[in-house]
């Protein structure tokens, strides 16, 4: 009897399987039945970036002098973001390392922004947001911009030149970010089915988040091509093989052995001067010829997919570039 | 197309799982019993088959007439003999009830395809070899045997050596109209409405009670459809369906449970009424669990073994015993020959699976430390000499999971009191086999998670080893409903003469 009872028990949490059932149809529902972004979590500000300046400060050879806006919504309880008493520290350690700090606190941003050499986002308001970046990049004397809260996307300030680092945590998953998905319909264009694509780093690879596995979804995404990356077994594994695959390659550094490429115009991104691209090893040679690609796609390994480091370079171009430096 | 595609898939599984069931009057079983396992029994066909053909060098383009040729065929030789097919038994639960598990089932079917592919193993570990079925034919092609070479150099793809009756559903979906994110998932979508029907039909013999029971038991068991639901409170009930955490959709955990459950539950009827054609039935389905994951090998060798331990001592029933055995193997064979072609470059747990690494583990040897992501992204020494023992963590993990009824409710419980009431029936054969299964399954995933090559708190992070225990809902609600609601032993059975 007493079974049985437990048996019934067991069969009352349908209605838990139900509720679950029913809450993803209408969280499905209420987004068109598309995953999207802005069901998940919002992003993160991780504390322990904006206690220490040395994001801003890693910037400049001498920050002496040089001015820093922060966009931050001040006691604007409606805005999402950093929290309040960490941006003034964070204000107060750049102003003790010789930097002028400006905080906007909801004001008007491209007013600010005259003369700025860094830009940093802490806070979800729209006027923040959505920004022109074209007029931002018409005001600022430098170009860079840090989003400390995860909600600028990146190509919006590749177009207008200006390279976005983003230090927030996101919790969507990778295969949804809005940058990832145009590059890859680029290269959906500009690569045809059956061709190859040999991916190398451009530069040190010293980044061990998972999320930084952007050839995972590239190779995914980009079916009907053939994608090829250096010791694929750890490179694709279990998360803590990949730990191995970042050393072993930190150890190997091709990168080391041959010469950045700089590039008067890039194949997609509008930031020039952050191309990773480079010269080829021999061993680089005889892997694209072996494997039969057709184009090189350079990378520079960061958690957040910018397309500013991403540069597909036909094949012979790469080769072209080898063998001028080695002349 | 592809949603046509996906549906048209679906009816000509039941059609080829129909056939291959026996006559209605040597398998009792209602029109639902009937659907669920005939789909689960077709899907394992489709899958095993196209399997052994890719093994001899077939190529998807003429592979993927199979399902269609002998799913029509199947449903031809149905209509042609429908005059005479015996009727179908009376369902074994309430009206209540029966409303219950449809709404279940179709809720789980819906949401299942609410989304397209949207978590890491459905797309990268099964979607990824779907598309290479899709686009080049073969799993012997360079996108996936072209991974390792002498100069490092190679194709990604993850898990390279998982077995591709995923994928085969996938590909076979996205042949006429293309690949299509959300209906590769048509065939995928049915594993948990699948399965309760598959449980009711193992225990119809039974009592209909205990086929009641053990139908409800399975369908209310909350990690058919999501692990610790809701993950974040109930403050963020609309992001159910998001994360990790999800278990329906294009994963193979579920299919190997499904496929499992009606092996378990086929080969009960099988003892039953000893008809060999049932036994070959659940050696089928017993095959197909195998080709949906790398467990579901595991798994099989631990059902084997049971039947086979089962029969020491009276009574005994090879008639149906070794028919279930030899086909079994035979189906699962082409898997294995297969495989042997495929890059083996991790979940190698045959080498692991030795008596020094055993007699290391369960002698408190320490976490593999340094293979965790602190160990990697800290600059700080790794303290080797405060590490954790694997066998307490791996302990803790299977203890809190045992208790956890957000993704349980009380199956574990069920599984505890469903045990000693085996032994008070051992003249039953079918339950001494299947609480060995159950107990041989747990000890299997435990064993297995003792000498894992990998930082288990990292695989803990993942779900393991919740997704890996669902795969033993099917033989849980089995044993728990025969066990509590049995049948009266035949006289023969009494006298120990069967």
């Amino acid at each position: 009897m007493a079974m049985s009872w437990i048996g019934r028990l067991q069969g009352a949490f349908v209605v838990w399987s139900l509720l679950f059932l029913g809450a993803s149809l209408v969280g499905a529902a209420s987004v068109g039945f598309q995953p999207e972004r802005s069901r998940y979590k919002a992003p993160e500000f991780q504390a322990g970036y904006a206690a220490r300046p040395r994001f801003v400060l890693s910037l400049f050879q001498d920050p002496r002098g040089r001015k820093a806006v922060i966009f931050d919504a001040a006691l604007d309880s409606t805005a999402a973001g950093v929290d309040h008493e960490v941006i003034g520290r964070l204000a107060d350690q750049l102003r003790v390392k010789g930097m002028q700090v400006v905080r906007t606190a909801g004001g008007d941003p491209i007013a600010a922004a005259q003369n700025a050499d860094v830009i940093v986002l802490t806070c979800n308001l729209p006027q923040y947001v959505n920004i022109d970046f074209q007029a931002l990049a018409k005001v600022m004397r430098g170009r860079y911009l840090l989003d400390y809260s995860g909600y600028w996307d990146n190509t919006d300030g590749d177009t207008a030149g200006l390279p976005i680092q983003n230090l927030a945590r996101q919790y969507w998953p990778h295969w949804l970010d809005p940058d990832l998905e145009l590059y890859v319909e680029h290269l959906r264009e500009v690569v045809p089915e059956g061709d190859g694509i040999l991916l190398l780093p451009g530069r040190q690879i010293n980044n061990t988040q998972a999320r930084a596995r952007w050839y995972l979804t590239l190779n995914v995404k980009l079916g009907g091509r053939r994608l090829y990356l250096w010791n694929p077994q750890k490179g694709t594994s279990f998360v803590t093989e990949y730990f191995e695959w970042v050393q072993e390659y930190q150890a190997k550094k091709p990168w080391a052995e041959t010469s950045s490429v700089r590039l008067p115009k890039r194949d997609f991104s509008a930031i020039s001067d952050f191309a990773p691209t480079r010269t080829l090893t021999d061993e680089e040679i005889a892997a694209a010829k072996r494997c039969g690609v057709q184009w090189i796609l350079f990378w520079s390994h960061q958690p957040d997919f910018r397309i500013a480091d991403w540069e597909l370079v036909p094949l012979e171009t790469a080769l072209a570039w080898t063998a001028e430096a080695n002349s | 197309m592809s949603f046509l595609s996906g549906v048209l898939l679906i009816i000509l599984a039941i059609g080829i799982g129909r056939a291959m069931l026996p006559s209605r009057a040597k398998l009792q079983r209602s029109l639902w019993e009937e659907l669920g396992v005939a789909y689960l029994l077709g899907t394992a066909a489709i899958a095993v088959v196209v399997t052994a053909g890719f093994a001899i060098g077939l190529n998807m383009s003429l592979l993927w007439w199979f399902p269609l040729l002998g799913g029509i065929g199947a449903w031809v030789m149905w209509w042609k003999g429908r005059q005479n097919q015996e009727a179908f038994a009376e369902v074994t639960w309430s009206k209540g009830v029966g409303l219950l598990l449809l709404v279940v089932a179709v809720a789980s079917f819906a949401a299942a395809l609410a989304l397209p592919l949207n978590e890491f193993d459905p797309i990268y570990h099964f979607a990824y070899r779907g598309k290479v079925l899709h686009f080049e034919g073969s799993p012997l092609s360079e996108a996936i045997t072209g991974m390792v070479n002498p100069d490092g150099y190679g194709r990604m793809v993850t898990h390279p050596n998982y077995p591709f009756g995923i994928p085969i559903l996938e590909a076979w979906v996205s042949y006429l109209g293309g690949w299509s994110e959300r209906w590769v998932q048509l065939p995928l979508a049915l594993w948990s409405a699948c399965l309760p029907m598959a449980v009711s039909l193992g225990l119809r013999n039974t009592s209909f009670q205990a086929a009641s029971m053990g139908a409800i038991i399975t369908a209310a068991t909350p990690m058919l459809y999501s692990a610790n639901f809701p993950v974040d409170g109930f403050g963020n009930l609309s992001m159910a369906g998001l994360g990790g955490e999800t278990m329906i959709g294009g994963g193979a955990d579920l299919a190997v449970m499904a496929m499992f459950g009606a092996a378990c539950a086929l080969l009960v009827r099988a003892y039953q009424s000893q008809d060999r054609r049932t036994a070959l039935c659940a050696s089928l389905a017993l095959a197909g669990g195998v080709v949906m994951k790398n467990e579901g090998l595991a798994l099989a060798g631990v059902l084997i073994l049971a039947v086979l331990l089962a029969h020491i001592f009276p009574p005994r029933r090879t008639k149906v015993l070794l028919p279930f055995v030899i086909v079994g193997v035979v189906l699962i064979l082409p898997w294995i020959g297969l495989r042997a072609q495929l890059p083996a470059i991790d979940e190698n747990y045959g080498e692991q699976m030795t008596v020094e690494n055993l007699m290391h583990f369960l002698g408190g040897g320490r976490e593999l430390v340094e293979k965790s992501p602190i160990a990697f992204n800290s600059r700080e020494p790794v303290d080797f000499d405060n590490a954790p023992s694997r066998i307490g963590l791996v302990s803790e993990a299977f203890g809190s999971e045992f208790v956890d009824w957000r993704s349980w409710g009380v199956l574990w419980l069920l599984a505890l009191l469903g045990l000693p009431l085996t032994m008070k029936r051992l003249r039953q054969v079918e339950l001494r086999w299947l609480g060995m299964v159950v107990v041989g399954g747990v000890l299997l995933y435990f064993l297995i998670l003792l000498v894992t090559p990998w930082n288990f708190p990292s695989l803990r992070d993942k779900g393991i080893p919740e997704r890996l225990l669902v795969h033993l809902v099917g033989p849980i609600a089995l044993l728990f409903a025969a066990a509590n609601f049995p049948r009266a032993l035949s006289a023969p059975e009494q006298e120990g003469k069967v």
